[in-house]
């Protein structure tokens, strides 16, 4: 079956439990949000795809070939991390050159293009670009590389709100023309909740939530309007949380929207991913 | 195929520092052949002039080689998708390509050197460093021998370097801080101070007499160096796949 297939993986690291008995899969062509606080697991999870680290217990398969020291399933996988792994005196065209020597589908015109539109300079070295440019230059390699499965892990980290866009413009772009599954870790998550399909949430370790986005949604809803009639209709109710500004309050709440008993001046809209994902991996 | 594409990044990594390498061997073959030019000698003097120093430090560049190509690799090939025992196949097989390269090169430098000395010195023999080292074993040996000797010497050598200086770099690499300092400065306090000190007073030099013993019996003749350099190529590329296997990226 095209995915990748992890079955009871566990790391520790010293005292730290990381992942614990994580078993999941991320099917082919779909985007996924890998959310979770910060040490819940994520990166290590994606390390542990892409063999830059060991897991103590388990096994991952890629298209269902072991994934551990294997050339062929790590050639369809692309991990841009939070670290960067070039040389740091390498020049970014050098950077360009040699991914296309090590995945022969790399698109290197489609990456000068997307410098350009990014205003990164090629000729410049990968230990002098800044944080936001430094993601950008991984982007623009995530974004040409073509491989079946790329990895984000905080791809937006440093990047100002006009790059955060355009990147997800040209995600939902390259996801049009050519897709493959994405897999995209990060913090951001009003952001990205516009992108995603498949929400996987990680907490401590523990995979806590694995379903569409759409789904995980209509598990809640919002309710918005005077502060008063907010009040009162959310009584006995399951609020996640409440934004109130001037005399205007908006609450959201877990379970299905009886629309008989909201009031006519209350707007019903859909969940706000961020409060649910604050919710369930607050306690 | 990804081997090949492993092979050709790493033989591209080594490029610029050989041809650096080279360009100051040259350059120091010019004004040491400048030099000879100028030394007279009386009628019917001659001397002896040993040329191709430059096996020699080849062998200590291609050490530091060893020593500076692991992290920067081994990184790009975990972002690549390259496995730690294909990037560990391909370091073998460039080892044996810079080696051989080198060695060969070496040789063709050392020939030239060698004409041009005869050329522009009167009463200059001049021999290569593989006969300097081992007059006995040459001194009935055509040219072209000592030349195909001379050149597999510097091979394995080269080999047994760049092997030694791979297997130190990954040896810290995996290292913990502590584990760094522990190794760093406890080797040479070992070898330097605790080993020579236990010798003169519990051994009464035997330690020194063993080990001076066993690299006579190592080196003694060209055949025994070409060994003792194969085992060391071997024993520490190995080692070094020991360490690699289980390599992570740091933090």
């Amino acid at each position: 079956m095209n995915c990748i297939e992890l079955k009871d993986i566990s790391k520790s690291f010293g005292a730290t439990q990381a992942l614990r008995g994580v078993s999941l899969r991320f099917e082919e062509n779909k985007i996924y949000g890998l959310l979770g606080r910060n040490g819940a697991g994520k990166s290590t999870l994606l390390n542990i795809i892409a063999n830059r680290l060991f897991a103590d217990t388990g096994q991952v398969s890629v298209n269902d070939l072991p994934a551990v020291e294997n050339d062929k399933a790590q050639q369809m996988i692309y991990l841009m991390s939070e670290q960067t792994l070039y040389p740091e005196k390498m020049k970014i065209r050098e950077v360009f050159k040699w991914t296309k020597n090590f995945y022969p589908d790399f698109d290197a015109a489609y990456a000068q293009n997307l410098a350009a539109q990014f205003g990164l300079d090629t000729k410049k070295r990968v230990n002098s670009l800044s944080t936001g440019y430094s993601s950008i230059f991984k982007i623009i390699i995530a974004l040409s590389v073509n491989t079946p499965y790329v990895l984000l892990d905080e791809p937006v980290l440093g990047l100002d709100a006009n790059h955060r866009d355009m990147f997800y413009r040209l995600l939902i772009e390259k996801y049009g023309n050519r897709p493959s599954t994405f897999i995209i870790s990060t913090h951001l998550i009003e952001e990205v909740s516009g992108v995603i399909e498949d929400i996987v949430i990680i907490k401590n370790g523990e995979i806590i939530r694995n379903e569409s986005c759409e789904s995980l949604l209509s598990k809640g809803y919002t309710v918005s309007g005077k502060a008063s009639q907010v009040d009162a209709f959310i009584e006995g109710k399951e609020v996640i949380g409440v934004d109130s500004l001037g005399g205007l309050k908006t609450a959201h709440i877990m379970g299905v929207p009886d629309r008989r008993e909201i009031p006519e001046d209350l707007e019903v809209t859909k969940l706000d991913l961020q409060k649910l994902f604050i919710q369930l991996t607050n306690s | 195929m990804n081997i090949l594409a492993s092979y050709r990044y790493q033989m591209a990594d080594h490029k610029k520092a050989i041809l650096i390498f080279y360009l100051v061997i040259i350059g120091l073959f010019v004004v040491s052949g400048l030099s000879s030019a100028l030394v007279t000698t009386g009628a019917g003097e001659s001397y002896t002039r040993s040329v191709n120093g430059n096996e020699m430090a080849t062998v200590i560049f291609l050490f530091v080689i060893g020593l500076c190509t692991f992290k920067e690799t081994f990184l790009l090939s975990l972002q690549n998708g390259v496995s730690r025992k294909t990037l560990f196949s391909a370091k073998i097989v460039t080892m044996l390509s810079v080696a051989a390269i080198m060695a060969l090169v070496d040789k063709v430098i050392g020939l030239i050197s060698l004409a041009a000395l005869s050329l522009t010195s009167k009463g200059v023999i001049a021999v290569t460093f593989y006969e300097g080292l081992y007059p006995a074993q040459t001194a009935n040996t055509s040219a072209f021998v000592i030349h195909l000797e001379s050149f597999f010497f510097e091979f394995v050598l080269a080999l047994a370097a760049m092997a030694v200086g791979y297997f130190i770099t990954i040896m810290f690499y995996r290292l913990a801080k502590t584990g760094k300092v522990i190794v760093g400065a406890g080797v040479p306090v070992l070898c330097f101070m605790i080993i020579p000190w236990l010798d003169t007073h519990f051994f009464n030099g035997r330690l020194t007499m063993a080990f001076a013993r066993f690299i006579v019996a190592a080196a003694c003749t060209p055949f025994r160096v070409v060994l003792t350099s194969l085992a060391v190529f071997i024993l520490f590329s190995a080692l070094s796949y020991l360490l690699m296997r289980k390599a992570v990226v740091k933090r």
